[in-house]
């Protein structure tokens, strides 16, 4: 695109694309794993330099249940190494309350040693790790169709 | 601030936080069944616990007699939920004032807050807030399903609280007690069941319409010839006596 265009886009006011999105799968196994949106934060900031906020892992995770439709293809990793800092993905702009963000926000995390991996590849290994970081107890999930009319059942006449 | 766990490194268990602050709110939708009601006897309750706590009015469909703004002037502070904000008034009045938050939520309510639980709830867990939701039933199918939906979208991110609300001499709470969806909520969720006995229309009637809660009555203190009645100043006494007890045999749910 010609970098003028570029320009007036990147200032127009608006959603700009899910700086997550390339990490939603890893993002949505992890959250299936038990791991809280603070845990999966700590995890993309550990591994890819992406800082991210709960919300942001929330807005992506809730942006992939909206759609119907199949994943859209990844996007081509240009080189084998994760993008630099500067390059990294923000979070997005429309936060809340600023007394949360404070709280919310993740601290700086130290690069790990290792050389970064494309997030796909990422989220096979990780597949096998992520049972160790912790176990959950699953609480059931109340179900209920809004469209079912409540039917008595048994002794429909009861007094507290 | 806790640090960010490693994948692969060695299993860990994040500490359980224990409340250190508390919003108490009502469950909105169906309207008209005594949410109000119950949140003025249960404001009086804390104010007998000596505990700070503040009202937020966030029915703003409910403008004149029957909010909680109408019983409480100058302490509790509308607030307008209708905004891209939404219910962060939560963290931020509770970061700057008292540890509880009543919050009158009102009929409509429902769509902004459980929007905002799905994308603040975590966050708020983690700074130590928890969250008393109350749904008020009566003997209208209709607010059994407003708890229901509520409880579908809050899931466990609250602790349950059911009024049944006599607001009729000889109630019958039928679509609480005998259908498969209230009895899957109650399994579940094993929510706090507190009763609010029948109110005369005599002494709720002008109570409302002066803007005089039980507290004021029992206490003489309406300043309203019709609720001076000693007849209706011991009823006054009667139901406030009655919930007081209900509220403090489950203090854990409504205090910090």
């Amino acid at each position: 695109m010609v970098r003028e265009f570029q320009a007036v886009l990147d200032g127009l006011p608006g959603k700009s694309p899910e700086p997550l999105e390339e990490y939603r799968e890893l993002i949505g196994e992890m959250r299936r794993r038990g791991l809280t949106y603070r845990e999966i934060a700590g995890v993309l900031a550990d591994r890819f330099q992406v800082q991210a906020d709960l919300g942001a892992v929330y807005d992506v995770l809730r942006a992939g249940a909206r759609s119907s439709r199949p994943l859209p293809a990844r996007r081509q990793v240009k080189a084998e190494a994760a993008p630099a800092p500067s390059q990294a993905p923000q979070p997005p702009k429309t936060r809340p309350a600023p007394q949360l963000r404070q709280a919310v926000q993740l601290r700086q995390v130290p690069r790990m040693r290792e050389a970064p991996q494309p997030a796909h590849q990422a989220a096979r290994t990780m597949s096998a790790a992520l049972p160790q970081v912790r176990k959950v107890v699953e609480k059931p999930v109340f179900e209920y169709d809004e469209n079912e009319p409540l039917r008595l059942t048994g002794d429909s006449r009861s007094i507290e | 601030m806790s640090t960010p766990q490693t994948v692969g490194g060695p299993a860990e268990t994040i500490p359980a936080t224990m409340p250190q602050k508390r919003v108490i709110l009502t469950m909105g939708g169906k309207g008209g069944v005594g949410k109000t009601t119950f949140m003025i006897s249960l404001a009086e309750w804390l104010g007998t616990q000596g505990m700070g706590f503040q009202m937020l009015d966030l029915d703003v469909e409910n403008k004149a007699r029957g909010s909680l703004k109408n019983y409480f002037e100058g302490a509790a502070t509308k607030v307008n939920i209708h905004t891209p904000a939404g219910l962060d008034t939560f963290i931020d009045n509770l970061d700057q004032g008292p540890k509880i938050i009543l919050a009158d939520m009102g009929a409509g309510s429902g769509q902004v807050a459980h929007e905002w639980f799905d994308t603040m709830y975590e966050a708020a867990e983690e700074m130590g807030i928890a969250f008393t939701a109350i749904g008020v039933v009566t003997a209208d199918p209709a607010s059994v399903e407003s708890v229901l939906i509520w409880a579908k979208a809050l899931q466990h991110k609250v602790q349950y609280v059911v009024v049944l609300n006599q607001a009729v001499a000889h109630a019958d709470f039928a679509y609480w007690n005998n259908t498969a969806q209230a009895e899957q909520f109650r399994r579940i969720f094993q929510p706090v069941i507190l009763t609010m006995k029948y109110r005369l229309p005599d002494l709720e009637n002008p109570s409302r319409q002066h803007g005089a809660t039980l507290g004021d009555v029992a206490t003489r203190r309406a300043n309203v010839p019709e609720l001076e009645k000693s007849s209706l100043v011991a009823r006054a006494q009667g139901y406030q006596k009655q919930i007081f007890q209900e509220l403090d045999k489950n203090r854990e749910l409504f205090v910090v």
